[in-house]
Order: C-alpha cells, then structure tokens, then sequence
C-alpha cells in the first residue's frame, strides 16, 4: 500500500470535531484530560466517551492531522474500568 | 518532534458501518496551513490599502513586528527542538529544516501583520523611538502572549492584543509627531474628515449631534479619518470577513452573536442619548459606534481566532456577547477611549472559564438558552442601570481611531 507521511500538529481549538461528531461529544475535553498523568477517572467518565459510535469524523475533519478517534477510544476503555 | 510525524496509509481507516454517506460528504478538510494562508489573503486587501494610503510608514510598522515575531518563533523552534536537533546520535539527529513546519512562520506572520495594521503611522516624539516601541512591543507580545504557553494552539491570549495593549500602556503618550494620511500625494484619496484631524485622534471631548451627522459616518466608513492604519477603511475589513466565513476558518456564531449585541448595546446607549439631546439621533450613534476605532478590525481578524476562543458553539454565542458587553462597557464608561484591544484580552480570559467541563455544552440545550438569557438581562440591566446616572458634561465621550 501506498504510505504518505503526515505531519500532526497541536489542537488549535477549532471546534470542528465537536461539530461534526454526531453524538455531540467534546473530543476536545477528552484528549486533554487523557493527557494528564495520572488520568482522572471520573473526568473521563463524565465527558461520556462510552457513546462515542467510532465513525472517526472527528479524524477525518481535524486540519491538524490528530487522530482523536482513536484518542476518544483509548478513553472508552478507561471509562468501562470499575 | 519525531514523534509527531507519523506514517500512515493514504486513505485514513475509517469505519463505513458507522458513518454514513450524507455525513461523510458534509467534511471538508481543511489543512492548518490553508487556515492561515486564508487568514494571510484575508488581511491582504487591508495591508494593500494602508500602504497606499500610509506609504513607508505602513511598510515600516508592518515589516518589523513581522521580522521580529517570526524571529522570536524560530528561536522558539530552536529551543523546543535541541535535543533533535544537537543529538549526538546521527540515527535520531534532525536538521533545522526538517524539525520546522510551515505553520511556525505563517502564525506569526499573521499576529505581526495584525499588531502592524493596529499601530498608528504617527511620528514618536523622538524620531527614533517608534523602532524602539515596535521591536520590544512585538517582542513582548509574542513571548509572553503565545510562546511561553507553548506556541501555536496552545495560548491563551491573542498575541497581537497583548502587544498592542503593552504598547498602549507603555508609550501611549508618545504619538505626537505628525500623522501621516496619504503619504504618497495620491490624488484619488479623499480629505481627512475635519472632525478628526486633531493633534490626538483618540477622543473628542465634546458630544454633539452634528459629530454624529451622515458625512462622519460615511467618512468612517469610507476610512478618510485618522486612526489605526487597517481600521480607518471599512470596506476592506468586510471583504476580509467574507472571505474568511466563506472558507469557514471564522466561526459565524461568534461574528454574529458579538455584532448583534454590540448593535443592539449601541443603539440602547443611543436612546439614551437621545432622551438627554433630542438632536441626537440614535440610529446614527449606533452606526458611528459600530464603525468608529477596531470593532470591525477586531470583529473581522482578532475575536474569531480558533485558538483564543471558547471551544464549542453555544460557548462561542455566549463568548460573542460578553466580548460586546466589555466592548460598550469599556468605551461607554471606562477613560480608555477605545476598547476592543481591551475588551478581547478580558474576553479571552473569561473564554476559558467558558469552556469548563462542568458546564459547557455541546449542543443548543435549554440550559444554554437560560444563560445566553441570563447574561442578555444582566448586560442590558446593568447598563441602562449605570446610564441612568450618567454624568452627561464632563467625561470624554466620543472616539474615533486610534487606540484599538
Ligand atoms: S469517532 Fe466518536 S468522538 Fe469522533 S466524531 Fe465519531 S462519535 Fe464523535
Ligand atoms: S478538529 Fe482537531 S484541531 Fe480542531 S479542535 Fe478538534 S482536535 Fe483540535
């Protein structure tokens, strides 16, 4: 296949992926607190990452090349953690 | 920075069970660099006319800030950058082309160009000095406004603002030498207004009705006044704005929600006026406050900037109006005569409080509407509370240009 190489920027705060992302999410507000060391649990669990339908819009639409679905992902899984 | 350069395929992995073919064709990817040279070909119109109009001066107040900040930013790359770059291992060595992004030039380009088009071409008092200002306000604004939260996306504070207000501050009282409209002699350039041309073009002490008479606003708006050198023509500054909400890279909610409630402020403030002066008409007070000093300036380039704003939409509406509120606030009452340059540090300190988890919202719910209402009764109470005893005879009352 084919590989091209993409260069990620930081967030600049755009906004776009919370519009785009049909379950209206805050893909913004789960990656920075997926950034902090040790991560706040009941942070993540109340920004709801559990409904996020995987769709990967958020990374499509990004103008920073992130790749929030899979960020939003990581932070499901510490959301279904007891 | 080699972890942020990654390798993947072409096409993205995308899930096609969950995303569905309308939903899929509304995006349209826009690249971070297209952002900011959309933001550059918006700025250009205005850049153009201030050189006409303003000559070397326009040049001289444009290239340095410039110069100074994208030589800040590279530094900045230096410094982010040593251990890549002064490896001693030549597998993970990097040189300085390969660790800079185009973007690292353009964002500072951007906020030296805006800062620029803020200043006035007046003289210093002495010559030399303007130099001195302009090098250490950019300076100061790009360090402390962008650079030691992080760089590109990470500040809180929009960098030009913050120089501009450094600026303002510190040397404020040094532009006194003479200004220079039409510095080039060109003869399609219309006479600066006669309500203007005073030796400081910041405020007029006298609130008359004849200052707010047609000719004055469509000498505003036709940008014949003295004044910041991008704010004195209306009519770049709109094309500007189209261009940028036609790409999309300025959100409408925050442009429309900031112009209705500092419309809506003006004409109230206008009212009152008018039940102290019958002569005074309202409609006309609220054009002259509209168009008079950086409200469009600031409306078009500085307040729909991604990174200094509130993150999601009903945030943004809500962010728009209490920028407004500050704005009339500021001009109405306060004894800077301008407030845009003010009333947007303030407004992005109060974005991120904003944006807290808690209470930010994603979606227009009732509890959005609630607090837009909120603020909407608080802002007018408030103000027709304080007009009420306004004292009408001795404050400076009217602005025009200059201070942002
Ligand atoms: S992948 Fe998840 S977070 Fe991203 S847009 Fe889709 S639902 Fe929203
Ligand atoms: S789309 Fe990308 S750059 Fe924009 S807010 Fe979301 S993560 Fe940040």
């Amino acid at each position: 296949m084919e590989k091209k190489t993409v260069t990620i920027h930081p967030c600049i705060r755009c906004g776009r992926c919370i519009r785009v992302c049909p379950v209206a999410l805050n893909p913004v507000n789960i990656m920075s607190t997926m950034k902090t060391m040790p991560v706040d649990r009941a942070k993540v669990k109340l920004l709801n990452p559990l409904a996020c339908t995987d769709c990967q819009l958020c990374s499509e639409i990004c103008p920073s090349n992130i790749d929030v679905a899979t960020i939003v992902k990581r932070a499901k899984t510490i959301a279904k953690l007891p | 920075m080699e972890e942020n350069k990654i390798v993947t395929p072409a096409a993205p992995a995308s899930n096609p069970a969950s995303a569905t073919e309308p939903e899929k064709k509304k995006i349209r990817k826009q690249p971070l660099h297209w952002m900011l040279i959309d933001v550059i070909i918006a700025l250009a119109p205005t850049t153009l006319l201030s050189y006409l109009v303003f000559g070397v001066y326009a040049i001289r107040n444009i290239l340095i800030p410039v110069a100074v900040m994208v030589g800040a930013e590279l530094i900045f790359v230096l410094i982010k950058n040593r251990k890549t770059l002064f490896s001693k291992d030549e597998k993970t060595k990097k040189s300085f082309k390969e660790v800079l992004n185009l973007t690292d030039i353009l964002s500072p380009i951007i906020s030296g160009m805006i800062f620029g088009l803020m200043t006035q071409s007046c003289d210093t008092n002495p010559t030399w000095l303007i130099y001195f200002i302009l090098i250490v306000s950019s300076l100061f604004g790009i360090v402390f406004g962008k650079l030691v939260f992080g760089g590109l996306g990470r500040n809180i504070f929009n960098p030009a603002a913050v120089s501009f207000v450094f600026m303002l501050i510190c040397w404020g009282s040094k532009f006194t030498g003479a200004y220079h409209y039409n510095a080039w002699g060109l003869p399609f350039l219309p006479e600066v207004a006669s309500f203007s041309a005073s030796a400081t073009p910041l405020s007029q002490s006298a609130m008359t009705a004849s200052l707010y008479g047609w000719e004055n606003i469509q000498a505003l708006f036709f940008g014949n006044v003295t004044g910041g050198m991008g704010e004195s023509c209306k009519i770049t500054l709109l094309l500007g704005l189209a261009y940028l909400l036609i790409r999309k890279d300025a959100d409408w909610r925050v442009v429309v929600s900031f112009a209705l409630t500092f419309l809506a402020m003006s004409l109230i403030g206008g009212l009152f006026f008018w039940g102290h002066d019958s002569s005074i008409n309202p409609l006309n007070y609220t054009l002259y406050q509209f168009l008079s000093g950086g409200v469009l300036f600031g409306m078009a380039f500085m307040i729909v900037d991604p990174v200094t704003m509130p993150l999601t939409s009903p945030s943004r509406v809500i962010y728009g109006m209490v920028l407004a509120l500050f704005v009339v606030f500021i001009r109405t009452f306060a004894s800077a005569p301008e407030g845009m340059a003010y009333a947007i540090l303030m407004g992005n300190a109060v974005g991120c409080f904003i944006d807290y988890y808690k209470w930010s919202q994603t979606k227009f719910t009732w509890k959005v509407w609630v607090a837009i209402a909120c603020i909407a009764v608080l802002g007018l109470g408030l103000f027709a509370w304080a007009m009420n005893g306004y004292n009408y005879g001795t404050t400076a009352m009217v602005m025009l240009g200059g201070a942002l």
